[in-house]
């Protein structure tokens, strides 16, 4: 669920762009079926699924790291 | 029951004869309750003459009928094709019974739709759907009331949770047309009866097609002049003008004030939020509430203006553009990549292309990489921050007050406040404005002074650098065309100027990283959009220059951009490249000013310039889509020599002030 930033709606980004932009879809805006402010779907992005990706890949090898360092601090106790 | 307005017609029969069709809001559940309705047997094909897709299935559960689920519609006046589509199914047709889903948490905005079923008198069963996400947040519609209000039968539900889906068989048994309906001033009722009357015989929904024709609704015009024998056509557009004659306000407007109130009154009676009642106020809402107030709204607007531009302009485009542009291009990128080029390809011609005085990689990467994306990154952090707090539609507010002041038609403000977004998009939405004239006028407001979040902060970026008076200067140059433009506009498009209605969401305190993923794919966006054009900015001034036309049109321009602007005749690269991007040539501005080309005064007259300039070429083919080719060009041949006017007076007085 998008919630736009001008009006408060809450609605789900499906693409529903009008005939005439001529960015054609080729944006990461979701128009608010409301007011028409275009909301940013970080969905569509590559970026952000990149990091996200990588946040979660780094964040499992920390907490991966974490919990062996605490096995061989109880072990060698 | 059945409460058809009339069971005789002349058309054949179409989409909708004795099916139930459901109805509704997008996202508001309808496939969920289709599915319920149909199992798993279902067609999905094009409505006649469109690509708009159609459900319909069988229903499983008890009648054997078809059901047709319809594409999601805010209105019944139609202005895209799926609202088209689902408005022809209705009129068109004789529906056994329309079930109209409604989101329980939006109310008002299915109350629009449910207005306009009253006024097509259809059997009607309503659903409120999603009653538990509405419970959650403290929302209570007393669908009793409401019932007994509308007279139909309304069902609490929530469809994905199958909780209240049993009674609907049993309800779609006994629909019933919805009383009373949305009751219009004793003008507009005696017109509207005298249309009904004659449409009775040749449309099966007379009232609901008489209305829209009086409220100037294209398709219906269509619709009854081809239902209709010339001399009544002609008697009914007699009626439409005459009722609009005897009143100041426009007739649609008056109708959407009746069908204001009849909303507004149906959620004072069934509507109520717990939350906001009961608990006491925060420190959030009183932000919020001191965030409008006509005086105290104005110091927290100046400080929020204040801290973008320090953010922006002093911390964006003075160290970061700094650091990125003087250290890791200058320092280290440009200089390896050049050395590169000169070593591996031989050619003087191709060597130029990529890193000479007008080099891809030199000019158009460093403009985009080196000057443009520290700044662009941050505004959009700060207007993420914006976003995210809840001030955006507070700004949107205070705006209004400003337009109202020049006396703009009030629904004229949204487009304008989208502009500061993305004039693109706020273009597209102008089609919602009743008249060609509103249409047309706040288009060219548009394009001629309401700078894009990317081209504010790029105007933002270098006016930091200078003192303060010199973005006054700039900000009153603006306001006052804008200002000079929408007053002349207000006198040539009378209108009611307390439209603008906007729900104000709470103020809250805005996440990090929701603020930096959508910074993230702003940027994204960003760069796939305007590296391509800055490329092609960049290789057209190096053929210009390459054949020697670039040399020619510098020194035809130099009355123009020397005598007239007095500025360097090297300003004329970045006007040309400012015809693809406002924000293009504001960088090429950047530099120059940076490399001290260009004085103080000169680089006011040369932002007054570039930021009344058209603002993108994306902008002009919107133009062209939404207005039509001669308005588009019509529009440009007016804003680029005012542009320049404008740009020249100022450069005669800072000239004068000395």
């Amino acid at each position: 669920m998008i919630r736009c930033a001008l009006c408060g709606f809450e609605y789900e980004p499906v693409p529903s762009c009008p005939a005439s932009c001529p960015l054609n879809g080729a944006c990461h805006f979701v128009c608010c079926p409301r007011c028409g402010y275009q909301n940013i779907d970080a969905s569509q992005s590559a970026a952000v699924k990149l990091v996200t990706e990588k946040s979660a890949v780094i964040s499992n090898a920390v907490s991966n790291l974490v919990s062996r360092i605490e096995i061989s601090r109880i072990r060698s106790k | 029951m059945s409460c058809h307005a009339s069971a005789e017609t002349n058309e054949t029969l179409s989409p909708g004869d004795g099916e139930i069709i459901l109805v509704g809001n997008p996202n508001v559940g309808k496939s969920v309750l289709f599915g319920w309705l149909t199992g798993k047997y279902v067609t999905v094909a094009n409505y006649p003459g469109t690509t708009v897709e159609v459900a319909r299935g069988i229903a499983q559960r008890d009648s054997q009928r078809v059901v047709v689920d319809t594409p999601g519609v805010n209105s019944l006046q139609p202005f895209s094709d799926d609202e088209r589509v689902t408005r022809d199914v209705l009129l068109n047709g004789t529906p056994w019974v329309v079930v109209q889903v409604a989101d329980a948490k939006n109310l008002r905005r299915a109350l629009l739709i449910t207005s306009q079923l009253a006024d097509m008198q259809v059997p009607l069963v309503l659903v409120l759907n999603m009653m538990d996400e509405a419970a959650a947040r403290q929302i209570d519609v007393d669908a009793e009331k409401l019932s007994a209000r509308l007279g139909v039968r309304v069902l609490a539900t929530a469809a994905t949770k199958h909780q209240g889906l049993d009674a609907l068989m049993d309800a779609l048994k006994t629909p019933q047309c919805i009383q009373p309906r949305v009751r219009f001033d004793d003008d507009i009722e005696r017109a509207l009866n005298a249309l009904e009357e004659k449409l009775r015989g040749v449309c099966t929904r007379p009232r609901a097609v008489a209305l829209n024709f009086l409220n100037g609704e294209a398709t219906y015009d269509a619709f009854v002049r081809a239902r209709v024998d010339a001399e009544t056509y002609a008697q009914f557009c007699r009626t439409r003008e005459q009722l609009q004659e005897r009143a100041m306000t426009p007739l649609s407007t008056r109708m959407q004030n009746a069908r204001t109130r009849w909303i507004d009154e149906t959620m004072r009676a069934v509507y109520t939020t717990q939350a906001a009642s009961a608990a006491p106020e925060t420190l959030a809402h009183k932000l919020g509430r001191w965030a409008v107030h006509p005086v105290w709204g104005i110091p927290i607007l100046l400080g929020v203006l204040f801290a973008v531009y320090e953010f922006v302009g002093v911390f964006g485009a003075g160290v970061l553009v700094g650091f990125v542009e003087n250290v890791i291009f200058g320092a280290y990128i440009n200089p390896f990549v050049t050395h590169v080029v000169r070593t591996l390809i031989p050619f003087s011609l191709a060597q130029d292309f990529l890193v000479g005085p007008y080099g891809i990689l030199t000019v158009a990467l460093t403009y985009g990489f080196a000057i443009i994306l520290p700044i662009v990154t941050t505004f959009f952090l700060a207007f993420g921050i914006l976003e995210d707090s809840g001030y955006l539609p507070r700004l949107a507010v205070m705006a209004h007050r400003l337009f109202r002041a020049m006396g703009l038609n009030g629904k004229a403000v949204l487009p304008m406040v989208l502009g500061l977004g993305c004039d693109t998009m706020a273009t597209m939405t102008t089609r919602t404005l009743e008249t060609k004239k509103d249409r047309v006028l706040v288009t060219l407001l548009l394009a001629l002074g309401v700078p894009c979040s990317a081209q504010l902060g790029v105007v933002l970026g270098m006016l930091a650098g200078m003192d303060w008076a010199a973005t006054l200067v700039w900000l009153g140059v603006v306001a006052g065309v804008l200002l000079a433009v929408g007053w002349l506009a207000a006198r040539v498009i009378p209108g009611d100027t307390s439209e603008f209605v906007l729900e104000l969401p709470p103020m809250r305190v805005p996440q990090l990283s929701h603020i930096l993923i959508k910074t993230l794919a702003r940027l994204e966006w960003y760069l796939k959009e305007v590296l391509p054009l800055f490329i092609l900015g960049t290789a057209m001034l190096f053929v210009l220059d390459a054949t020697g036309a670039l040399a020619w049109i510098q020194h035809a321009a130099e009355p123009l951009i020397v005598n007239w602007l007095g500025l360097p005749v090297q300003a004329t690269n970045a006007f040309l490249v400012g015809f693809l991007r406002r924000d293009y040539g504001a960088a090429g501005f950047f530099q120059m000013a940076q490399a001290g080309l260009l004085t103080r005064e000169q680089i006011i007259v040369a932002l007054v310039t570039i930021t009344l300039f058209v603002p993108c070429i994306a902008n002009f083919f919107v133009m062209v889509k939404e207005r039509g080719a001669k308005t588009a060009l019509a529009i440009t041949a007016f804003i680029v020599p005012f542009a320049f006017f404008v740009g020249g007076v100022l450069n005669f007085v800072l000239r004068s002030l000395g």
